[in-house]
């Protein structure tokens, strides 16, 4: 088997938030920063899906922001296909998608308009796009409501209306935070699937998401993020140790709580 | 670059492309301006119309035998008793006036050189309020007038002087255009800007731009410059309804005609930079706002800064001969128009106000930029 090519390298990440007076009320702490992300390094490989597995609130929006160049570190760097996020912000950019199941997009527009919006933003050239337009919209069947406002589409079609969006640059690294939070079942197996695809493609796929079952559908490798801190990181089988993934976690997760408390 | 103008045109799409929100925010401003200042022009007149087919009737002492035939020819003269109060008189409408000649006004008229001594006065008492009162007091005014010319005949009162009435227009929108433009392009800015910056953060929609290789500044950039191409056209409207629903307000005596060229060139750049300014401004602060509605309150305080500066314009309080206070944002504005509206010497002044507004725009897109790059702003929770 050919060595793997190191696609996204993440190393000491850090990331704290200064709490506002309500989150420290809500969070039921008194100290004045959150440490979302404690020192988080991990890679991947092309063509491959790697998941961020962890509970609410343990720094996997906030690590894939970072990575997408949306929020920028306290320590720590990364490096996606050779681009460092920090000093190479605008190739990182070009490389990469940063996609959220909550993802929104202007209901004002058509899914034409805003695929040709968004090739432009990304200097994608126009035969180049209307070819790209083309296939995507046939494979997510989005061709028929070309031409009609976001609004008056179904929550599904929205969904894969923002993913198709959202790759018009045809990038090589796809970060997807919570792929099939809220979308119905139909809607969600046609993301997974297209995630496969994109992985048979060459493509490196980082997913994060709190779904054991859906890590194990696609993963080749996990990373467990518990309160910011990466407890284990490697391929789904060496993390599991013969468990089930759902044990496996939790055992993990008594851990690093125990831990916290003593 | 590029980016910066498909920035650019995608917020004019989306605002051009709404039919609705385009007429609602453009058009319907100045056609409601234009149709509510028409209307309240036809109703106050209409409201001082006299009845012309009533005979005035006027309570009179002392009536002087060289006015006395005048005076019969148009009211009904009712003597007036003595210990009656006039105020009383007017108050339970027995007579529309009240005329009080001093005893032997024609004996004192005859003896009065002009300059030399007092003059013999009379009193004249109406109710402006009070269509028919109000009527019967011009007529007797011009009537008196006219005595008083012929009789003294030195006055040459029928002349017009087209320069002092030009000037007397002036003075009229110079002290009511700045605050009320202020104000319309404040609230034109106020509802483009808000959309289109804190309601992309509403709607999530901001990150999507960001992740794209545009830089920051050209996302700042191209969102202000459409935003101030829309609330400069809600502006133009707006106070093209202003101004051709001035005159009618005022009676027909009012025409912004009588500014040429230079004034409305001057004008035109001081609203186009302040424009620029007020966009950029309401795009800061809806920058910090989680939603369109907390925008709008976030941004209502500077309203009332907008709308006091032009009460101080309005009032020609420190009308501003000091040029440094060209360099005070807004309150330069406001001012610069008060001047160039009342043919005051503006070459000067609007340079400054530009020069100042640019500047400031400027300063305020970097800062755009500067909290576009903040997490701790775009992703507020
Ligand atoms: N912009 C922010 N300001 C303050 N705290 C934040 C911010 N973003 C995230 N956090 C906090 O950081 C922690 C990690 O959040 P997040 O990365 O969203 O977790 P996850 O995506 O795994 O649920 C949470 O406690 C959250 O409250
Ligand atoms: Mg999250």
């Amino acid at each position: 088997m050919d060595k793997p090519v190191e696609i996204l390298k993440v190393s000491g990440l850090c990331k704290r938030f200064k709490l506002s007076a309500k989150q420290q009320k809500l969070e039921r702490t008194k100290e004045k920063y959150k440490q979302a992300v404690k020192d988080v390094s991990f890679s991947a490989y092309k063509g491959e899906i790697f998941g961020l597995l962890g509970p609410n609130g343990a720094g996997k929006t906030t690590t894939m922001r970072t990575l997408a160049t949306l929020i920028r570190p306290d320590a720590g760097n990364a490096w996606i296909d050779g681009a460092n996020i920090l000093t190479q912000e605008n190739q990182v950019r070009s490389k990469l998608a940063f996609l959220t199941g909550d993802l929104k997009l202007e209901q004002f527009f058509t899914p034409n308009y805003l695929f040709d919006f968004f090739s432009d933003l990304h200097g994608v050239e126009p035969q180049v796009r209307e070819k790209r337009k083309q296939e995507l919209f046939q494979r997510f069947g989005i061709d028929r409501y070309a031409l009609t406002k976001v609004a008056e589409l179904s929550q599904g079609m929205r969904q894969k209306v923002s993913l198709v969006v959202s790759i018009v640059h045809d990038p090589d690294v796809i970060i997807f935070d919570e792929p099939t939070n809220g979308l119905d079942v139909i809607t969600a197996k046609t993301v997974t699937d297209f995630l496969l695809e994109l992985k048979e493609k060459g493509k490196t796929v980082i997913i994060s998401t709190h779904i054991f079952t859906l890590i194990e559908k696609l993963c080749d490798r996990v990373g467990i993020l518990i309160n910011g801190q990466m407890v284990a990181c490697d391929t789904l089988a060496n993390v599991c140790e013969g468990l089930s993934l759902e044990d496996r976690f939790f055992a993990l997760y008594e851990t690093a709580e125990g831990g916290k408390e003593a | 670059m590029k980016g910066m103008l498909t920035i650019f045109k995608k917020e004019l799409a989306r605002f051009f492309g709404d039919r609705r929100l385009a007429f609602v925010t453009i058009f319907l401003p100045g056609i409601l301006i234009y149709t509510i200042y028409s209307l309240m022009g036809t109703f106050v007149m209409s409201d001082m119309q006299a009845d012309s087919s009533l005979t005035p009737v006027v309570a009179v002492s002392e009536v002087p035998i060289s006015l006395k035939g005048t005076l019969e020819q148009i009211c009904e003269i009712l003597p007036l008793e003595k210990g009656q109060d006039p105020q009383e008189l007017i108050d339970s409408q027995e007579v529309n006036a009240v005329l009080l000649f001093p005893e032997n006004f024609d004996v004192l008229v005859e003896a009065y050189e002009v300059g030399k001594g007092v003059a013999p006065s009379v009193e004249l008492y109406c109710n402006s309020s009070d269509a028919n009162s109000y009527a019967t007091n011009e007529l007797l005014c011009s009537v008196l007038n006219t005595y008083e010319t012929a009789l003294v005949n030195k006055f040459d009162i029928t002349q017009i002087d087209t320069v002092s009435a030009e000037a007397a227009s002036g003075q009229f929108f110079a002290s009511i255009l700045p605050m009320l433009l202020m104000t319309l392009l404040y609230s034109s800015c106020t509802s483009v800007a808000t959309e289109a910056i804190a309601g992309e953060k509403e709607r999530g929609t901001i990150a999507t731009l960001l992740i794209t290789p545009v830089s920051r500044s050209h996302i700042a950039l191209g969102k202000i410059l459409a935003l101030s191409l829309i609330a400069l056209l809600a502006g133009a409207s707006n106070a093209l309804g202003t101004i051709l629903s001035l005159p009618k307000l005022m009676g027909g005596e009012l025409t912004g005609s009588i500014y040429g060229l230079r004034e409305y060139a001057l004008l035109a750049a001081v609203i186009l930079s302040t424009v620029l300014l007020m966009v950029t401004a309401i795009s800061l602060i809806s920058t910090f706002a989680k939603s369109v509605k907390e925008a709008s309150t976030m941004t209502a305080p500077l309203m009332v800064l907008v709308m006091f500066l032009g009460v101080i314009g309005m009032a020609g309080l420190g009308s501003a001969d000091n040029y440094a206070l060209y360099l005070i944002p807004l309150y330069n504005s406001s001012q610069a128009m008060t001047t160039i509206l009342s043919f005051g010497d503006a070459g000067l002044p609007v340079l400054l106000t530009v020069f100042s507004n640019i500047l400031f725009t400027l300063g305020g897109v970097w800062l755009l930029t500067k909290l576009f790059h903040s997490e701790k702003i775009l992703f507020k929770i």
